[in-house]
């Protein structure tokens, strides 16, 4: 009954939507909301990993985990707008890096975005959204070092490291030209770009800066186990990471279509089970339901199925959960037996929790899911074609090794 | 050139708007918790906020299951649904399962019911604050959420509910969520029982945060039920500021004519009876009644608050009887006063109206959708926590000094300057031989309050 939308035939003879109101602007207004509506989103899971944080540190830290976090915001803000968008998502990217044409958001297409999946929304909308990601990844690393680092040689690191690693293996994934991306590797919401990178990166900060002192002020012979001080806000902070997720995952869509839709789903189908599984797992070993347990596996749910967002189905999203609690409830041991201080386990959710999902999305992406973007697409829009899973879990299994130890020092035995 | 999602009924305004209500309505379970856990005292204060957080996975999970399906399948009867849309399966693209979701997928419309669903069960854990158990309240939740959520669901909202087919206004959920949590979580707190200590709320920002989530989310609650981005969502939107805020005023006006002061928890569980009464009514009611129907809820719900007293038998830890059980009951007879047909005609629908149409008998039907809602609610509860109670193992009281944080989870939700700071000392210290959070604690939880400030107590 609405009579927004003006259906003719473009140039190329394709069928396409435009607004009555202005019939040159080539974007479709209801994605638009939705996009826009995901970045906002999106933008409160920083603040949510901070509270996260901040909640678990001890309480003469609090402050400074959630400050690092939240500062977080405005130094990518700035460095995205100022060159990572464009070394990131360049239309004329090479297939490892973007170039300087985008520079201060110069030159964007009003009509389209960079990418197959952004065709109906402005590349500005996109390049707003995808600021996001940019800012999550950089917050996340904060965490494996907490409590013993000083915040403005960190936030000059984020400033760089944003430069240097995110915008490079974003541009792999996602551009358009990237090598993996034309591989056919699948990566929907930035697996590899924003959990794998920022949890190996996580993994390399906390080893070069070393153990946490114990209380006494001495250098402990194992790392210390810090009981939170604030756990309502390590609650809060999950809950504004669930809810941001849902902009993460189902706004990759670039649209409000069906994909969208599906991402949800599976989004918060998979975070449920993370969550139950990674709780009744520290049940059984420690007899007791903890809430920290319980969030933790939240988010490993949640990060497990961010490759995976746009291309599974809800019974696949079930496994997803299942898996990635399991696996980084195991993973997160891990610090305590290799006697690294990985504070808030970011390695063993984010880094760890991104590996298996990119692996298991490999298993059980579906091209009907993928497909459900555009029904009346003459061509596929999507990056190769999915058929089988034999193809795409060989890509899969190859890039996301082939990155995680790049940024190790010391590598961690992986097989 | 642009890759489209064209299909003739399905638009990508009407999907945005209502993903991003999914969304809204997600975060208002979380916001439950942040308010039921500022109210409550502290060595309580995490598995309140752990048991509505846990709502979202159990019904989540419940409703992929089963849960849509009982609830909404296009071939159900007037009292339950059927099993041909388990997990998700043989939804339609084109439109959803009834008359107000035409304009999106089915599967959009199941992924948004599904917040629904779980802030129902949320809602009840609040009556019995501070002495219940944790894995039979979890499991409560499932087994609840199928015999009660779902049928209710099914008679207001399915297209072949006997309530909608007799012409029941229930635009978000006056029966199925509010009227029903609230006579569940009267049956729950009768089983359960007394607490043993008078409380008093430990943080009240967290009372306020609570209810800035619930009011933010109440406006995806009332205004994503269009299912549509359509002028009957932004009419739902305005009536939904409206009425919480002349509930959250006059409820807090009244308590300032008892108390004398100007109280910040008064406010919050004003706002909250106020959205909670103009749930049912906010695809049906112009402005104008939206402040009638805060005004009155304010009102009525903080004297029904005292009825607890009153009556003395039963102790609704958060008022959710009160302000949800009696509040929807309010929201939904004004519904049958007040429904307009001019404001249901600004999508196109159209219905016979409310007394203010001159149809009375609206009033009627809505009473009979309440009662029959309320009571089926209380006495299927009280079955199910009756028989819960009976099997060993499943027995819901919990008593003891420590709180339940302590107890069940073996967390504290706050450590402020307390040594020791790490499980390492504790085990190094010689004094327990496991990591122990429990032993660590050689104090009691928090300082029991002195009795005249318990007795000023207006927990909602």
């Amino acid at each position: 009954m609405s009579e927004s939308l003006y259906i003719s035939l473009d140039n190329n003879q394709q069928l396409t939507m435009t607004n009555d109101t202005n019939p040159s602007e080539k974007f479709i207004r209801g994605d638009v909301a939705w996009v826009l509506t995901a970045a906002c989103f999106t933008w409160l899971m920083t603040p949510g990993i901070g509270l996260f944080y901040s909640g678990l540190a001890r309480r003469k830290n609090a402050l400074s985990l959630i400050m690092l976090c939240f500062l977080a915001i405005p130094i990518v803000s700035i460095q995205w707008y100022t060159w990572g968008y464009s070394l990131t998502f360049n239309k004329n990217a090479g297939p490892f890096i973007g170039n300087l044409q985008n520079v201060f958001f110069l030159n964007l297409d009003w009509d389209s975005g960079p990418t197959d999946a952004s065709q109906n929304i402005p590349e500005h909308a996109f390049a707003v959204f995808e600021c996001m990601f940019a800012i999550l990844s950089a917050a996340i690393i904060v965490g494996g070092a907490a409590e013993r680092i000083r915040i403005f040689p960190t936030i000059i690191f984020i400033f760089f490291w944003s430069t240097l690693v995110y915008d490079v293996i974003a541009s792999w994934c996602w551009s358009k030209n990237g090598w993996i991306a034309k591989l056919g590797g699948l990566d929907y919401a930035g697996g590899i770009p924003v959990h794998v990178s920022s949890g190996a990166s996580a993994l390399a900060f906390c080893l070069i800066v070393g153990r946490r002192l114990e209380d006494n002020g001495m250098k402990p012979r194992r790392v210390i186990d810090v009981i939170p001080h604030n756990i309502i806000n390590v609650v809060i902070g999950t809950i504004f990471l669930w809810f941001g997720w849902f902009g993460f995952n189902a706004g990759t869509a670039m649209a409000a279509n069906k994909r969208a839709i599906m991402a949800c789903i599976v989004s918060n189908l998979s975070a449920s089970l993370g969550g139950l599984t990674w709780m009744f797992l520290d049940y059984w070993r420690n007899g007791n339901l903890y809430a920290v347990s319980f969030c933790s596996g939240a988010i490993a749910g949640l990060v497990t199925i961010t490759s995976g967002s746009g291309y599974v189905s809800p019974f696949s999203a079930v496994i997803f959960g299942v898996i990635g609690g399991a696996v980084c409830n195991f993973a997160a041991r891990l610090k305590f037996i290799l006697n690294f201080d990985d504070s808030m386990d970011v390695f063993a959710i984010h880094c760890v929790g991104g590996l298996i999902g990119s692996i298991l999305t490999g298993a059980f992406a579906d091209k009907y899911i993928a497909h459900y973007s555009g029904e009346f697409s003459w061509e596929l829009n999507e990056a190769g074609e999915l058929d089988g899973t034999d193809i795409t879990e060989h890509g899969e299994a190859a890039y996301c090794f082939a990155d995680a130890p790049e940024e190790n020092v010391i590598r961690i035995n992986d097989n | 050139m642009s890759t489209t999602d064209v299909s003739s009924s399905t638009e990508s305004g009407h999907v945005a708007w209502v993903l991003a209500a999914t969304c809204l309505v997600w975060i208002m379970t979380p916001g439950v918790g942040l308010l039921y856990s500022g109210l409550a005292r502290k060595k309580h204060a995490l598995s309140l906020i752990m048991l509505c957080f846990l709502a979202i996975p159990i019904v989540s999970v419940q409703w992929f299951i089963w849960g849509y399906s009982l609830a909404f399948s296009r071939t159900g009867g007037p009292f339950i649904g059927n099993l041909q849309n388990v997990f998700f399966m043989n939804l339609q693209w084109d439109s959803g399962p009834t008359n107000a979701s035409k304009q999106v997928p089915e599967v959009l419309f199941a992924i948004f019911e599904c917040m629904f669903a779980v802030i129902t069960p949320a809602l009840i854990i609040g009556a019995v604050a501070e002495r219940v158990r944790l894995l039979p309240t979890v499991i409560f939740i499932f087994i609840w959420s199928t015999l009660v959520y779902d049928v209710i669901a099914a008679w207001c909202w399915s297209k072949n509910g006997w309530f909608a087919t007799l012409g029941g206004l229930d635009y978000a959920g006056g029966i199925p969520v509010h009227i029903s949590s609230g006579a569940a979580a009267l049956a729950f707190c009768i089983v359960v029982g007394r607490r043993n200590r008078p409380s008093s709320p430990h943080n009240i920002v967290n009372v306020i945060l609570g209810t800035v989530l619930l009011w933010f989310g109440w406006f995806g609650f009332n205004g994503g039920s269009a299912v549509a981005a359509n002028k009957r969502a932004i009419m739902a939107c305005i009536v939904t500021n409206l009425a919480a805020s002349f509930s959250g005023l006059a409820w807090m006006f009244l308590d300032y004519f008892k108390y004398n002061k100007l109280r910040a928890v008064s406010f919050c569980s004003g706002a909250v009876a106020g959205l909670v009464a103009i749930t049912p009514a906010s695809g049906y009611v112009a402005p104008y009644a939206a402040a009638v129907f805060g005004i009155v809820s304010g009102v009525l719900c903080n004297l029904a608050v005292a009825m607890k007293r009153l009556l003395g038998k039963y102790d609704d830890a958060m008022d959710v009887f009160a302000i949800h059980g009696i509040g929807g009951f309010i929201g939904n007879i004004l519904t049958g006063v007040f429904a307009d047909q001019n404001i249901v005609s600004l999508n196109g629908d159209n219905i016979n109206g409310g007394a203010v149409n001159g149809n009375f008998i609206q009033i009627l039907i809505q009473l009979s959708g309440s009662c029959s809602g309320m009571m089926y609610s209380f006495l299927v509860t009280l079955i199910i926590l009756y028989i819960m109670n009976i099997i060993p193992g499943l027995s819901l009281r919990l008593d003891g000094e420590d709180g339940t944080d302590i107890i069940e989870m073996g967390e504290r939700a706050y450590r402020f300057d307390e040594e020791p700071e790490t499980r390492n000392a504790i085990i190094e210290k010689g004094d327990v031989e496991s990591v122990d959070i429990e032993s660590a604690n050689n104090e009691n939880g928090d300082v029991e309050r002195s009795d005249s400030e318990s007795t000023n107590n207006e927990v909602v």
